[in-house]
């Protein structure tokens, strides 16, 4: 356990007089809300001295911003970089946004936006020279950096990248874990799922989507059992498929003609065609399987996909008829001119798929994103909870927190706790949102319907803003 | 207090009486600090504009298509609309004016721009010159202009024309040739509609003002501009006050907000229109062009040329020559060296409308040359210091200082690499890079779309060649709109240099070449977005003019640093 990670926690176990347990992130739920923040500032203390102490990205861009390695609480929204662009910033400095081509130079970036520690022998920065000149895939430089680094533990996770300028970070097996147990201690107390869920994902076994992977060995935590585990899409979805499906980014040259010419229709042409088809029978087939053993499913998948999975049934017509308990969840995931709406897919789902005791099978969306090693999960009620071990703030358009329990503005977030030794995990994001009973704000009136109380993102309420407004007659090209 | 609705609309006095009635149902705006708001939020700015029906629009036509006898015409129509200008600029510089106070307590908040802006913008309207338009329809550019820089007759500067048909080429070959006119006489039009957009006040007045100018040789048109619902106010005063000199100038002219999904009124409109002059975004404009052409279709072939000007969404630049790098006194009244006197009137190019207009300096150029003072390091140093003097006097608007933070963020992490420098601080309202980078295209885009909002990155380059040939042919043609300059010696001509560098920009696609200082002030007697006024009355082949503004460089510069030192 890393240096960090055992001030934090220390400093939050002196934090819960009298428990003499240690430390879980479960515990952070018997705190009462209005004592959060304190716990949390203070853990956000310990965990910025150590970042600004070891890691050289943050420590400079926090310096600029004339931040210390001590923080006051005024301080907290200096620390906060957007996660739009701090992993995204090696396609400024390699001047590219395909690392393979430059992978010493995008390891020295990426090495310079991690936490480690000093290394006697062996030091991370000494490897750099190990790695070759070039690499035929972004895939096949970050095995070869994950092989490299195996010591440290490093896992590279990237987002989604449709928009061709993929985010790309690196987790610690520490970082992994505290993730693992992030979702699944959220996915057992918003979602229920327990050990007798069958679960079914519409999405690739192997990929470096961190959302994605993270609920797959989150479920594996919670103990669903791996022949009870199904990824209905049966080929890998590595960075470089991902982009080129997409469309937004391309190799230069004939590998970019390649790229724009035949390899975007062909994929693309496949996925409508056979994988997404395939993987969404497959679906179909599993729940009309699970329907029959009466077995509680969790169904995830995009919006697009649970859609299809309904208009298949209705074509079939079909109603499944599952335990109750089932589960049908998904992260977002629109394509960009489908027709449907999420309320559409809302009403599709209920007429298809619908519980033993006679109601629609509830449909839950995840918030989350690749540089968070938490997510906020849809309750019954509707809103999404954040997890109570993660201080989150919205701010206004000067970057200022507002503190009120019921504020709308970009959302801001702190996670000392389940962050992680190797990157500091306090990040500003892209998106707009109503935040309740967030920052040191907090209102027991407004608590959730659902009865959780805590912070929680109402309904409906986000929005991403990371579009410039246009405001005179000058051109974005 | 709840402020009453200011009227974001005008209508000649007669017309207006006539049309509107109590029944008139009325469409209201609110915003706080250049965001919609409500009535009641503090600080709230109402604008209204009348929602006309069909029979209005009828009888608005009617009554304005009446009044086009009214109005002067040739120097009679010039004497009278100067004095009608004169006098609305002297009540709108007047702080003592109730004219410049509705302007002072309404536009800050309805657009967002600092009141200190706005009155800037209301003292300096002496740089919207019109003296020089009755000259500009007696410039009658032959086909030499397609080689080379022709003097415009009665105008300081010269234009260039860039023409989209290559074997023009041999017309400025032959000696005959060359000397006919590009322009063809055409009947001038006989009714103007107009759209402007955007929140940078004055859009709308300007393409009224243009269409004005018709009546220097023709009978005036009916004209009907749009004015944008983000900033209505402004050019409704200006026409009150000139109405109040002259009301029979403007008796043939509307400004009014329309939707442009009401077709039926958008093709009724455009079915009239013999010029059209849209100032919008890029798809705003594809959206009329589309809805003028069938418009066309429909309508019997008319007599007049049908001419669509189209100034869509653009982006400007500054360039610093080599020569004005010096500690040496550029100016003797006030003892500043030549190198304050550029940085500062360049900054205000880049901070006027808070760089959120089209004319609005993005990246300053700097000529690095051996042996001169200093470089452009030395430059972003004195940039930073005009900021910091020029942010106190014109504070940034109420715009969300996040984008400011994050293209910090951005640059200082290039900083931390050796990439760029920044030289300003993450508190303060702008942001000064210095980037060497070499940047491909699609690095380049990016990077002038990341100035605005008063972010300038200053560029060094070698030689001023350097800035059509590495970077200005980066963006596209369609794009560009001015270069401001501080180049030249005091006494200094345009000479060869400069008129083959300025022929270079001018090729990329730039076509308005200025001194710096002057960037937000366009001059109407020159090229806007390619089209000179004769535009407005005659016909050419298609292309676009490149115009410089000036004779003697330098001394524009010194005589707008002056007026800028004065207000």
């Amino acid at each position: 356990m890393g240096e960090a990670m055992i001030r934090v926690e220390e400093t939050v176990e002196r934090r819960l007089r009298g428990s003499g347990k240690q430390l879980q992130l479960a515990d952070f739920w018997q705190i009462p809300p209005p004592s959060r923040p304190e716990i949390l500032f203070q853990a956000i203390q310990a965990s910025h001295a150590w970042h600004f102490m070891h890691n050289p990205a943050y420590h400079d861009a926090l310096a600029a911003r004339k931040i210390g390695a001590e923080i006051s609480l005024q301080d907290l929204p200096r620390l906060l970089r957007p996660t739009s662009q701090t992993f995204k910033s090696y396609i400024d400095i390699l001047g590219t946004p395909f690392p393979q081509d430059q992978p010493r130079r995008f390891m020295a970036w990426l090495l310079d936006h991690l936490s480690i520690h000093p290394m006697a022998d062996r030091a991370p920065a000494e490897r750099i020279g190990q790695l070759k000149d070039r690499y035929p895939s972004l895939e096949a430089l970050l095995q070869d950096i994950e092989r490299l680094y195996a010591d440290l533990g490093i896992e590279i996770l990237t987002s989604s990248g449709t928009s061709g300028r993929s985010t790309i970070l690196a987790r610690d097996q520490r970082a992994i874990e505290r993730t693992v147990e992030s979702f699944y201690l959220c996915f057992q107390r918003y979602f229920g799922m327990q050990l007798d869920h069958r679960a079914i994902f519409i999405m690739p076994r192997q990929t470096r989507i961190a959302m994605a992977r993270m609920v797959g060995f989150s479920l594996r935590q919670v103990g669903v059992p791996p022949e009870n585990t199904f990824f209905t899409i049966p080929f890998p979805a590595y960075p470089d498929q991902v982009r080129i499906r997409s469309g937004r980014a391309y190799r230069p040259g004939w590998q970019g003609w390649l790229e724009r010419r035949v390899l975007n229709p062909f994929m693309n042409w496949m996925n409508e065609h056979t994988v997404s088809p395939q993987a969404v029978r497959r679906a179909v087939d599993l729940l009309l399987q699970a329907e029959a053993d009466g077995a509680k499913i969790l169904l995830f998948a995009s919006w697009v996909h649970l859609h299809a999975v309904a208009l298949t049934l209705r074509d079939q017509k079909r109603v499944l008829q599952l335990p109750p308990g089932s589960l049908l969840g998904t992260g977002g995931g629109f394509k960009e001119f489908y027709p449907s709406v999420p309320e559409q897919i809302r009403h599709d789902l209920a007429q298809s798929v619908r519980t033993t005791d006679g109601q629609p099978a509830p449909v839950r969306d995840v918030y989350g994103m690749a540089e968070a090693n938490w997510a906020a999960m849809q309750c019954a009620a509707g809103n999404y909870h954040i997890p109570p071990w993660v201080y989150v703030a919205v701010l206004d358009a000067d970057d200022r927190f507002q503190i009120a329990p019921d504020a709308t503005g970009i959302l801001a977030f702190f996670d000392p706790q389940g962050g992680g030794d190797l990157i500091p995990a306090f990040f500003k994001t892209a998106d707009q949102m109503r935040l309740v009973n967030g920052s040191t704000a907090y209102d027991p009136a407004l608590d959730c319907p659902c009865g959780e109380a805590g912070a929680y993102i109402a309904q409906g309420s986000i929005q991403r803003v990371d579009l410039l407004d246009e405001a005179g007659c000058a051109a974005q090209i | 207090m709840t402020v009453p609705p200011i009227e974001g609309f005008w209508l000649p006095r007669q017309v207006r009486d006539a049309i509107l009635t109590p029944e008139t149902e009325f469409e209201e705006r609110t915003f706080v600090n250049g965001q919609p708001a409500s009535v009641q939020a503090p600080g709230a700015v109402t604008a209204r504009w009348p929602r006309l029906d069909s029979r209005q629009w009828a009888a608005l036509l009617q009554s304005l298509e009446r009044n086009c006898s009214l109005p002067p015409k040739g120097g009679d129509f010039w004497r009278r609309f100067q004095a009608a200008i004169n006098h609305a600029g002297r009540r709108l510089a007047d702080p003592s004016n109730p004219l410049h106070q509705r302007a002072i307590q309404t536009l800050p908040g309805y657009t967002g721009y600092s009141p200190a802006m706005i009155h800037l913008a209301l003292r300096a309207l002496d740089l919207f010159s019109l003296d020089q338009l009755p000259a500009t329809f007696s410039f009658t550019p032959t086909w030499q202009a397609i080689e080379k820089w022709q003097p415009m007759s009665g105008l300081p500067g010269r234009a260039r024309f860039f023409s989209q048909q290559p074997w023009r080429e041999i017309y400025s070959r032959s000696p005959i040739l060359s000397q006919r006119p590009i322009y063809e006489r055409s009947a001038p039009p006989q009714v103007v509609i107009g759209y402007g957009a955007g929140n940078v006040p004055g859009a709308a007045l300007l393409i009224a003002l243009l269409a004005q100018a018709i009546a220097l040789s023709a009978a005036m048109p009916v004209i009907i501009v749009r004015n944008s619902r983000h900033e209505p106010i402004f050019s409704p005063l200006v026409l009150q006050a000139m109405e109040e000199a002259d009301p029979d100038l403007l008796c043939t002219t509307a400004l009014l907000v329309w939707d442009f999904e009401d077709q039926a009124l958008q093709r009724d409109l455009l079915s009239r229109a013999d010029l059209v002059i849209a100032a919008a975004s890029d798809e705003t404009i594809v959206n009329l062009r589309r809805q003028f052409d069938a418009a066309r279709r429909a309508r019997p072939p008319a007599k007049h040329p049908l001419r669509f000007h189209a100034h869509g969404h653009k982006v400007s630049f500054s360039a610093i020559g080599a020569e004005m790098l010096t500690s040496a006194e550029g100016d003797p009244d006030s003892g500043k060296s030549s190198m304050e006197i550029a940085a500062r009137l360049a900054a205000l190019d880049s901070i006027l409308w808070d760089q959120n207009g089209c004319l609005s300096a993005r990246v300053h150029f700097v000529e690095e040359r051996a042996g001169q003072d200093a470089n452009a390091e030395d430059y972003a140093h004195c940039l930073l210091g005009q900021l910091h003097h020029l942010s106190a006097w014109l504070p940034l608007g109420g715009w969300p200082r996040r984008l400011l933070h994050e293209r910090f963020d951005r640059y200082k992490n290039l900083e931390r690499v050796g990439l760029t420098k920044v030289f300003s601080d993450y508190d303060d309202e702008f942001l000064v890079i210095l980037d060497r980078r070499p940047l491909d295209a699609a690095a380049f885009r990016q990077q002038v779309n990341d100035c605005q909002g008063r972010v300038i990155v200053v560029r060094p380059v070698a030689h001023r060649m350097d800035i059509p040939r590495r970077y200005l042919r980066l963006i596209p043609k369609e794009n560009l709109q001015s270069l401001s300059v501080a180049m030249g010696e005091p006494g200094q001509a345009l000479g060869d240099e400069f008129l083959q560098f300025a022929a270079e920009c001018g090729a990329c696609g730039v076509t308005a070449i200025r001194t710096v200082g002057r960037g937000a002030f366009p001059q109407l007697a020159y090229s806007w977005d390619g089209l000179i006024p004769l535009d407005l009355m005659d016909e050419r082949p298609p292309g676009y003019f490149c115009t410089i503004e000036f004779d003697y460089p330098y001394e524009q510069i010194l005589t707008t640093y002056r007026l800028m030192e004065r207000i």
